[in-house]
């Protein structure tokens, strides 16, 4: 007869005479046994009317008095917000709903009702910031909690021995830890997470935290949870607990279901053959049968370090040293998250209180640290620190591997990472802003371009743009105009012409100094051309001459009145 | 043991097998099939003399306005032209497939009188003088990344050039063969004495050139000569 006892997995190895057989057997007994005896599994956290609690948190002159929250409804044709819409009532504090006022009413017809009703407005910002407020305040209570509405958190219970071992004793100290963020509080603890939050909305089940001037702390009547606790709760308070369950309450008043209680005691089989499977699992919800999984709340991993240094750094050496050591933690932070970093960024702080940032693209996602560190010490030999660096800080950006398939008859760059660390060796010869890909801007005005980094992302869509625009009636539009490319001389060489005066004009007949001298054979011009004229700063005015020298040399003149010219070019 | 004909039974079943994949490979991949001459780099046009991959190349203007610059004009563009051809949208993480650099010794080249398209295939090094266009060039050289690389010293002052030691024309050429690289470099004259091509622009163009389109433009070169002892 003892054998009937058994659980079912001793029972499936009833069969087995191995000594090892048993041996599981005992374990697996002891370890649900054990799991039974840690009840309650999951607590509930929840900030009762959040949108309204946190406007209310910093004007306790309301608390006491009727308060409804106003908001612009969305418009029905678009679904956004619109500053056309009418607004209507949120929430209302119980002081309000004693005065029959409830959610979804006009303001009109709220003060109607109650004529000394306080109607605050919605601020979204307050509400994100608080509720990273009460994320953080669940991380540091446990790692693995769900973040199930606004102001609506569960916590899985199952890392922390000490809260299913001393329930009470926890959920003082969680609560106690909680009122820095003056708010209200419920906290609920059972079996199931849906259980969990149904429990926060019965008085008998949930420990609370109030405000009134000071914290006021009360524990639940019944710390353990039981059916009958919540079976006065009405029928739709089930809605609010998974998105599973939609259960229609007009169908079921029809059957005579009102309230959680009267749901419980229904036979399940003939449930589900007349409601459906949601009422199913609604049933189970209520016997704690229906055990869903939390979807746990992750924050995105930041891949940051930084240190501050005992002493001074006077040299690049000890300093690409620590950056090195820096480097290698976050790609191996980076390697185990399976993710690589797409760009990084340095912060150097200098003995004078200087700081130095910069950001550094990468060509493709990398971790290794080698090529990370090669990368900063190109950049680092192109700059002068003002004084020994103190401190310095990194951070990597994480992105995916990216694939990249090779064709087998296409070109492309054998080895983009070493043609990054290329580029960099030659911005550290040249110095900033003399390489790069030439863009040329939307202006008249001459030698107007604009030089982006080659690897930098907002090429692509740049040349799109511009492919774009070649893809209009102005293909292969040239800004300068002219058949022969110019050569510029940069800076413009300011020289001494002899002009003929006579006209609006005036017109060069010889060049009398510069590296190209003699008399001009032929001109075409005057091309006068201006721009920003509107601006008394920005605003440039010049008259450009092509001329041919008798050597046949041919160049570029602008005049700036008064007589001022200058070489801008030379066709060659 | 294999009789003599069996083995050529065998031979020629290979043959025949080897003949049908390279007719497949062949209707796959054309591009990869293409004819090409031996020193012939895909950066040539039609208007443009064959330049040699892995070796130097010097262009050099025999009058003043010989149209040099028009020749990058037509690397540029047909360059551009080749790769619409092959790719019209632009996936990779970098701007360009086959970019083209430009070491410009002095500093002058002007992107306005190009069409936006070609610059932007463009990496474009703006140095200072004739030292830091060479460092450039040997830096590009030895990332073997780029196809074609173009040196422009014609504005650099002849006796900047004439400082710059022959043995780096020489270390140049080297790098250029195991980059596989084609170097075009616009000298004001002959320069260099490794070149394995070396091009004398004798067209003179006057200024009614400059009422013409560009297309019309035709530079002239009389003189070509593959410099093979140096290879």
């Amino acid at each position: 007869m003892r054998k009937f006892f058994l659980p079912p997995e001793r029972k499936r190895l009833r069969g087995r005479s191995t000594l090892k057989a048993k041996k599981k057997a005992a374990r697996l007994y002891s370890l649900r046994s054990s799991t039974k005896k840690a009840l309650p599994l999951y607590a509930s956290f929840q900030v009762p009317l959040f949108s309204l609690a946190i406007l209310l948190r910093d004007r306790p002159d309301l608390i006491s008095g009727p308060v409804a929250l106003v908001s612009c409804a969305p418009d029905s044709d678009t679904s956004t917000p619109s500053t056309t819409a009418k607004p209507v009532i949120l929430a209302v504090n119980h002081e309000a709903a004693r005065y029959r006022v409830t959610e979804g009413l006009s303001p009109t017809k709220a003060l109607a009702r109650c004529p000394h009703l306080n109607l605050i407005s919605s601020n979204p910002a307050d509400e994100c910031l608080h509720q990273n407020a009460l994320r953080e305040y669940l991380a540091s209570l446990g790692s693995d909690f769900e973040e199930t509405a606004m102001g609506v958190f569960i916590l899985d219970l199952i890392s922390i021995p000490h809260a299913t071992k001393f329930p009470g004793e926890w959920v003082e100290q969680a609560l106690r830890k909680a009122t820095p963020l003056r708010l209200p509080l419920d906290v609920a603890l059972a079996r199931t997470p849906d259980l969990s939050i149904l429990a926060g909305q019965s008085p008998a089940l949930r420990h609370t935290l109030r405000f009134n001037s000071d914290p006021i702390f009360c524990m639940a009547q019944h710390p353990t949870f039981a059916i009958q606790h919540i079976d006065s709760q009405p029928v739709h308070s089930l809605n609010c607990v998974s998105t599973e369950i939609t259960l229609e309450a007009e169908l079921l008043s029809l059957w005579g279901i009102e309230t959680l209680g009267q749901l419980a005691n229904l036979p399940r089989q003939g449930l589900a053959e007349r409601l459906g499977p949601e009422a199913k699992i609604a049933h189970d919800v209520l016997h704690g049968k229906h055990h869903r999984l939390l979807r746990l709340h992750r924050p995105p991993e930041r891949f940051n370090l930084s240190q501050q240094l005992e002493y001074p750094i006077e040299t690049m050496e000890p300093l690409l040293f620590a950056l090195h050591r820096g480097l290698r933690t976050l790609c191996s932070r980076l390697q185990s998250s399976q993710r690589a970093a797409s760009s990084l960024r340095i912060t150097l702080t200098f003995d004078d209180g200087d700081l130095y940032a910069h950001k550094i693209e990468l060509p493709e996602p990398t971790c290794d640290s080698s090529l990370l560190l090669r990368v900063i010490q190109t950049h680092l030999s192109t700059i002068h620190a003002p004084a020994p660096a103190t401190g310095w800080s990194l951070h990597l950006t994480s992105a995916s591997h990216e694939g990249k398939q090779y064709h087998l008859f296409k070109r492309s760059l054998k080895n983009s990472r070493r043609f990054m660390n290329t580029l960099g060796r030659i911005n550290a010869l040249l110095g900033p802003g003399r390489l790069g890909v030439p863009f040329l801007l939307d202006t008249h005005r001459p030698d107007s371009f604009q030089i982006k980094g080659a690897l930098c992302s907002d090429n692509i869509a740049a040349k799109k743009d511009q492919n774009g625009y070649n893809s209009s009636p102005h293909c292969g539009l040239i800004q300068n105009g002219t058949s022969l490319p110019l050569s510029r001389f940069r800076p413009t060489l300011p020289i001494h012409v002899v002009s003929d005066p006579e006209g609006r004009f005036p017109k060069p007949l010889a060049l009398l100094n510069g590296p190209y001298c003699g008399p001009v054979t032929t001109s075409n011009g005057p091309f006068p051309i201006s721009g920003h004229w509107w601006d008394p700063v920005e605003r440039w005015q010049q008259v450009e001459w092509d001329i041919q020298l008798t050597s046949n040399v041919l160049l570029r003149l602008a005049y700036h009145s008064p007589n001022h010219w200058v070489l801008e070019g030379i066709y060659q | 043991m294999h009789s003599p004909p069996l083995k050529n039974g065998i031979t020629s079943c290979r043959a025949s097998s080897l003949s049908v994949l390279r007719k497949q490979m062949r209707e796959q991949f054309p591009m990869a099939h293409e004819v090409r001459t031996p020193s012939s780099s895909s950066s040539s046009s039609a208007h443009l003399p064959p330049f040699p991959s892995g070796a130097l190349s010097e262009l050099t203007p025999a009058s003043p306005c010989s149209g040099l610059s028009l020749i990058l004009a037509e690397i540029l563009r047909a360059d551009s032209e080749h790769a619409h051809e092959k790719n019209d949208s632009c996936t990779s993480p970098l701007l360009f497939d086959e970019p083209i650099a430009l070491i410009d010794g002095r500093n002058s080249f002007d992107p306005g009188s190009y069409d936006a398209d070609s610059c932007s295939r463009l990496l474009w090094i703006r140095c200072h003088d004739s030292k830091e266009s060479l460092r450039c060039c040997d830096l590009l050289l030895r990332d073997e990344n780029l196809p074609l690389l173009v040196l422009d010293l014609l504005l650099t002052p002849p006796k900047e050039l004439h400082l710059i030691p022959r043995s780096s024309w020489y270390r140049l050429r080297n790098l250029a063969r195991r980059a596989n690289t084609s170097v075009l470099i616009f000298t004001p004259h002959h320069l260099i004495p490794c070149a394995a091509l070396q091009i004398f622009l004798d067209s003179s163009f006057t200024l009614s050139a400059l009422k013409k389109e560009r297309h019309e433009l035709k530079p002239t070169y009389s003189h070509q000569k593959m410099a093979l002892h140096n290879a």
